[in-house]
């Protein structure tokens, strides 16, 4: 009889143990969750931009944007002087870049066809194709 | 990453209690198990848990008291871990040891007053750095102390590694072990920048050169004290300091080569280190004097198994020092790998945890510090875990928080005080780490230990347990016999030849040989002289091993660490016509076999003069020195010349008896398997039974058999089953001729009887006899041997013994 007391006792020191240890160990996981959140977050600052004719502004928060006639792409720009993969714009360094990717009709970055990645700044004017858009702000 | 104030004290507290829950445990199961191992509550162990557990947790009240007004931002794991590993290990200590229990109960309270004081001293530390040659010279002086006034508390002719007064005494290396983190930091955290801007190796060293040497002047120090384990571990934090100092990879390798030149010099230059090498590359080579400790230890790991054998159950006692050096395989013994693995859980959380205070300070003086501390925390514990599961050589190092030790004790609750305040003063957002990859590094090399380390608790503990507690050096086996009640021994009318006995002082069981001229046969199981006779070859039954449902076994042993009583066995032999046998043959040197010629039975077998196992530990020597060789049995182990009476007892010659394929069943080892050779000159009395019983028996050869039945539980007796075998060596022809030549006049028995003259040994005489075709009862086959050539003798009690063997049988 006490040995299956001191049985019980015994799984329920185990039980404590990994208790302590798996309360110990979820809680620094539930920190570096945050943790990683936070600096993703922290470090991707947002783009909006506006499009000719469209009345709002669209918002994006991450690390590529891509730009085409390809309804797969983040900016879709439904018109055929636009290549299906016609340009991106992504996040490097702590700037938003805009690269052509050999698309038919090119890029122009305030009238001037782009050539290689380009850092951008508010108020600069992009043209793929005929297709006319202003990046807003960069926060 | 720091946490939010509310997070963090929520954390702690919960672990606290966690803490608080699994000490209360402990201390019930102290209690508990002195109840499942003598049946009634031990009060002085009672008080001794109570006690204990009270003064621990008082402690860790104050503490956290203090903390919570000096530091209120601390780090959260600290404190519940360091003090749930003091907490362990003192439970462990009044389990093993009260003396050191209470020892370290006293250095405990005085180690968490300086853990207070430290606490409330100002946190920016300055006092450390600003002195530290002070505090280095100050630790080196009482290192050098021990040279001159150096003491051992446990006794005269040991290292004299203590400096001590009036019964308290502190080893200067421990301090040591702080001082020299402390110094080395201070003086890295200086000169850092300037390394980083020297040009060349040499301006480089030039400013590491004060610190190189000081580190260098403690190891030598401990080297000429002969403290080679503290020495290692002083080379080993110097070594990382230095990698986080000058940010040098190679350090690394070089500290590794270091340790590896270093122990191929005290392999030439001392023993020690060479004895200590050699146990652990071969620990099995010399189980019983140098590698006694790590041998010892690995049975421990083994017997805790998975679960563990439960606080008090366990028999961590056989492991030499198991409070200080081996307190790892005491818990790894009663708390399983389950527990181990928690342990090793607890050491990398502190270690790892000091390691991240380090990469958030924003102060570099801080951050070797922590460094340097966690190198200790994590290091120290590797390195004499890893003796303990012979990963690494052994070496007489501490385990921190854990082991007896108040000097150590004190060091790593000083250590903690600083990690707390420096967790304290952290800032929430992490301050800028230029370079990430030393901590990385380091964190990512402990980490590494650790799981090899659990990985070597592992194999010890599940893979190579069954091999390890079945070595005849496992003491264990021998006080399970004490404990529990081995199987008895009982001739074929269940009358009883050998019993354990439990004695009324102490409660334990003693095994007693009731009828001591069957000694040879039976044999004996002692924890000093081993095991023989019966007592090995049935060994497995008799201690309960085998004959229960393997669930039984199991459970039996999770519940209390042994085994289910032993299994009862009949034997074949009959008490009264083996007294009568006995009896006959008394005073004589030699020995004798009755044979049921029918069924191969056993049922009498004796061998003169014979020793008696009740007095093996007083007589052990004279039976050893007696000419007469007494703890032979004659019967088995004896080979004699059988001469000219060969031919007619196996015309054919002896390979057509086929001897090597009659395995005895329940016989000892060698008995009559193959390992006993027989040859046409020289055969064992056994053997000429089995070819006598074959002509008695038509010439069929039947295996002998000497055990009856096992007592199964539930079940009751269960007969063994014949063992298949019999093969016709005889024709009828041969059969009819030799017993034309040998029947009595009666026509009821054969015989045969002669001397056999030897120049090397002394003459043989045998008396070979068996019942012949006119008798009409059992056919029955018997051996006389006398060494000393007294035919007459073997005649008449060769006559004695068939005539008491027919009319018993009938």
């Amino acid at each position: 009889m006490s040995a299956i007391l001191l049985l019980i006792v015994r799984i329920l020191i185990a039980v404590g143990l990994y208790a302590f240890l798996g309360w110990a160990f979820w809680t620094l996981y539930q920190d570096l969750k945050r943790q990683g959140r936070a600096l993703s977050l922290e470090a991707l600052p947002k783009l909006s931009l506006r499009v000719q004719n469209e009345p709002l502004p669209r918002t994006y928060q991450q690390l590529e944007i891509s730009i085409g006639r390809d309804a797969h792409c983040d900016l879709c720009l439904a018109d055929s002087t636009v290549s299906s993969h016609h340009a991106r714009i992504f996040y490097r360094q702590g700037q938003w870049w805009l690269e052509d990717l050999n698309s038919t009709n090119g890029t122009y970055l305030n009238q001037t066809l782009l050539t290689e990645p380009t850092a951008l700044t508010s108020g600069d004017e992009i043209r793929c194709g005929q297709v006319h858009f202003k990046i807003e702000t960069i926060s | 990453m720091k946490i939010e104030h509310a997070a963090s004290f929520h954390r702690e507290r919960a672990l606290v209690l966690l803490a608080v829950s699994i000490m209360l445990l402990f201390a019930l199961s102290l209690n508990l198990s002195s109840v499942v191992r003598s049946g009634t509550l031990s009060t002085e162990r009672a008080w001794q848990s109570g006690i204990g557990f009270l003064v621990w947790a008082s402690c860790l009240g104050g503490v956290w008291f203090v903390a919570q007004k000096t530091a209120p931002e601390r780090d959260p794991y600290l404190l519940p871990s360091a003090f749930l590993l003091m907490g362990w290990g003192l439970m462990t200590l009044w389990r093993l040891s009260p003396y050191h229990a209470q020892r370290q109960t006293i250095w405990l309270v005085i180690s968490s007053l300086v853990m207070m004081a430290i606490l409330k001293a100002p946190a920016d530390l300055s006092y450390l750095r600003r002195f530290k040659y002070l505090w280095l010279s100050g630790g080196l002086v009482l290192v050098f102390a021990t040279l001159i006034f150096g003491a051992n508390p446990a006794g005269e002719g040991l290292p004299r590694l203590w400096l001590g007064c009036c019964g308290i005494y502190l080893q200067p290396s421990e301090p040591m072990k702080l001082l020299l983190i402390v110094y080395l930091a201070a003086y890295l955290a200086v000169s850092q920048p300037f390394f980083q801007r020297a040009v060349g190796s040499k301006q480089r060293l030039a400013v590491l050169a004060p610190s190189l040497v000081m580190s260098l002047l403690a190891v030598s120090l401990l080297v000429v004290q002969r403290d080679l384990g503290t020495a290692s571990l002083f080379f080993f934090l110097s070594a990382v300091l230095f990698y986080f100092a000058t940010e040098q990879r190679w350090i690394l390798l070089l500290g590794g080569m270091g340790i590896l030149f270093g122990l191929g010099i005290g392999i030439v230059l001392f023993d020690v280190v060479r004895w200590r090498v050699e146990a652990w590359l071969n620990p099995y080579a010399d189980p019983i004097h140098r590698s006694y400790q790590i041998v010892q230890s690995l049975i421990a790991v083994a017997n805790g198994g998975l679960f563990g054998r439960g606080l008090g159950l366990g028999y961590p006692g056989q492991v030499p020092v198991p409070h200080s050096d081996f307190i790892f395989a005491a818990i790894a013994e009663e708390s399983g790998l389950i527990g181990s693995l928690a342990l090793l859980g607890c050491l990398a959380l502190l270690s790892l945890r000091v390691i991240g205070l380090a990469m958030q300070s924003e102060d570099r003086f801080q951050r070797f510090l922590m460094i340097g501390i966690a190198a200790y925390f994590g290091g120290q514990s590797l390195l004499i875990i890893g003796g303990n599961l012979r990963l690494l050589p052994l070496t007489g190092v501490t385990l921190p928080f854990v082991s007896y030790g108040g000097s150590s004790l004190l060091v790593s609750c000083i250590m903690l005080g600083l990690a707390l305040q420096v967790s304290h003063s952290v800032q929430p957002k992490p301050g800028i780490l230029p370079n990430p990859t030393p901590y990385l590094t380091f964190g990512g090399i402990l980490l590494l230990g650790f799981v090899a380390v659990a990985l070597a608790n592992g194999w010890f503990a599940l893979y190579r347990a069954p091999v390890l507690l079945a070595r005849t050096d496992n003491a264990r086996r021998y006080i399970y016999e004490q404990l529990v009640q081995r199987g008895t021994i009982y001739d074929r009318e269940l009358r009883p030849l050998a019993i354990s006995e439990r004695q009324k002082d102490d409660g334990v069981f003693v095994r007693r040989v009731l009828y001591p001229p069957l000694s040879p046969l039976i044999g004996y199981s002692h924890p000093v002289y081993g095991q023989s006779g019966l007592e090995r070859s049935l060994d497995e039954w008799l201690s309960g091993e085998r004959g229960y449902r393997i669930s039984v076994i199991l459970w039996q042993r999770l519940l209390t660490g042994t085994p289910p009583p032993g299994i009862a066995v009949r034997l074949t032999l009959n008490l009264e016509l083996q007294q009568t046998v006995d009896r006959a043959m008394s005073g004589q040197r030699g020995a004798a076999v009755v044979v049921n010629a029918q069924n191969g039975e056993i049922l009498a077998i004796a061998s003169q003069p014979a020793f008696d196992s009740n007095r093996l530990a007083t007589e052990l020597d004279s039976y050893l020195k007696d000419a007469n060789a007494p703890l032979l049995n004659r019967a088995f182990q004896g080979r004699y010349a059988i001469g000219a009476l060969g031919p007619p007892l196996f015309p054919k010659g002896i390979a057509a008896l086929q001897l090597r394929d009659v395995r005895a069943l329940g016989l000892p080892d060698g008995l009559m398997d193959g390992r006993q050779p027989a040859s046409d000159e020289e055969i064992t009395p056994l053997q000429a039974a089995c070819a006598a019983a074959a002509i008695s028996n038509g010439g069929i050869r039947l295996p002998l058999q000497l055990v009856d039945a096992f007592h199964l539980p539930n079940t009751g007796w269960v007969p063994i089953q014949a063992e298949t075998g019999s093969l016709t060596v005889y024709s009828p022809s041969d059969i009819e001729l030799f017993l034309k030549q040998h029947t009595d006049l009666t026509g009821l028995h054969w015989h045969l009887s002669g001397t056999v003259y030897n120049e090397e040994v002394q003459p043989t005489s045998w008396y070979i006899a068996g019942t012949a075709f006119g008798w009409e009862g059992t056919p029955l086959a018997i051996v006389i041997v006398l060494e000393g050539g007294n035919e007459a003798a073997a005649h008449q009690v060769g006559e004695i013994i068939l005539n008491a063997s027919l009319s018993t049988v009938k």
